[in-house]
């Protein structure tokens, strides 16, 4: 055997390569493991969003501008059904933080988010008590007025104004509820114009003021 | 004491032999298993990216401007993916990328608003893909324009 002192050389030789072969296969996994973009996960986010807040969805009041209730009722089988969301993926719908909607949950996944804003309306009751004046500013701009008038027996209550303009009249008294529209255009004053004392009580007024304010909408897709 | 000298021809040709066992082990351990293996991830990847590109040409084209009334998006896709060709089709909202290697299947889901309407339609890859969105009476339609 003695001049077979090549072959440990030839085996440490071979130990060296087998080393770099497998360096060389790992590198190319975490390369090939870091090129992994999910393409159709950021595409199913991407366009989940969009269709949630386009002017024609069922959640929004007209583009980009979400009901907040509506919103509160979505399910993952409507996001299926009717926002094109992939049957076999898990969701996510955060708004500001707070999960609306999961189904999966999603481990990883693409998240995608948007700025979006949120409509609320939360009625409103005034009572104006009348004293030393018989004019009531709306303190928030509506479209729409519910007046329910109730004047004292001895009163008679002819006319309502909006601003200046005539909007209720009766020569006999008015007596009951009105809807009465108004413009967003400008503020509402109204003026109840009446034969007799008012007090508190006399009138009540209800209305639903609009208020939108900015959200964050994040989309978690994990297909 | 006449095969003294052989001694170290059978070593040369030990080792030789060893050197070709490794090495044609180690090319179809590579070529058999981890090459095509990576290739497949790869192209995986690429299908995914390219069905990705191709449904956001088609949105494009759908939620296009309402004003026009053909329109027409183009753009470039990879001729082959994992040396094969492949085939696009838009169907019922959906876009399916068909690859003759199963693995390299790909479909998506269409985001366009409920007017749009898609056209059954298909296009083969090594073309430039052309996205053709007409304006109807009623809804816009969009389809996959094959010029071969």
């Amino acid at each position: 055997m003695r001049a077979q002192t090549s072959l440990p050389a030839v085996g440490i030789a071979f130990l060296l390569l087998t080393g770099t072969l497998v360096v060389g296969v790992l590198s190319a996994e975490a390369a090939l493991r870091g090129a992994d973009r999910q393409a159709l996960d950021r595409r199913a986010a991407v366009g989940l969003s969009e269709t949630l807040v386009r002017a024609e969805a069922p959640v929004t009041e007209r583009q980009n501008v979400l009901n907040e209730s509506a919103l509160a009722n979505l399910t993952a089988t409507d996001l299926r059904n009717r926002y094109g969301l992939p049957q076999e993926a898990s969701v996510r719908i955060t708004l500001d933080g707070r999960t609306l909607v999961t189904d999966g949950p999603p481990k990883n996944g693409i998240t995608f988010e948007r700025t979006v804003l949120l409509e609320r309306s939360r009625l409103r009751t005034l009572e104006p008590s009348f004293e030393g004046t018989r004019s009531v500013t709306i303190p928030r701009r509506t479209t729409s007025l519910n007046l329910t008038l109730r004047p004292p027996v001895n009163t008679t209550m002819r006319t309502v104004r909006v601003n200046g303009r005539v909007r209720l009249h009766n020569a006999s008294g008015l007596n009951g509820t009105y809807e009465v529209p108004v413009t967003t255009v400008e503020t509402a004053r109204l003026r109840f114009e009446a034969v007799g004392p008012l007090s508190d009580g006399s009138v009540v007024i209800r209305y639903e003021p609009v208020r939108t304010e900015k959200g964050r909408l994040a989309v978690t897709v994990d297909g | 004491m006449d095969n003294r000298a052989v001694a170290p021809v059978v070593g040369k040709l030990l080792a030789a032999a060893i050197a070709v066992l490794y090495i044609a082990g180690t090319t179809s351990l590579l070529l058999g298993g981890v090459v095509p293996d990576y290739r497949t991830a790869a192209g995986e990847e690429l299908s995914e990216r390219t069905l990705a590109e191709a449904a956001a040409i088609v949105e494009r084209a759908a939620t296009g401007s309402g004003s026009t009334t053909v329109a027409r998006v183009r753009t470039e896709l990879p001729p082959t993916i994992r040396d094969g060709s492949y085939r696009l089709v838009l169907r019922n909202g959906t876009l399916v990328l068909d690859h003759h290697d199963a693995d390299l299947d790909a479909r998506t889901n269409l985001s366009v608003p409920s007017t749009v309407q898609t056209v059954e339609s298909t296009w083969k890859s090594g073309d430039t893909l052309v996205v053709r969105a007409a304006e109807g009476k009623t809804n816009r339609t969009v389809e996959l324009v094959d010029r071969s």
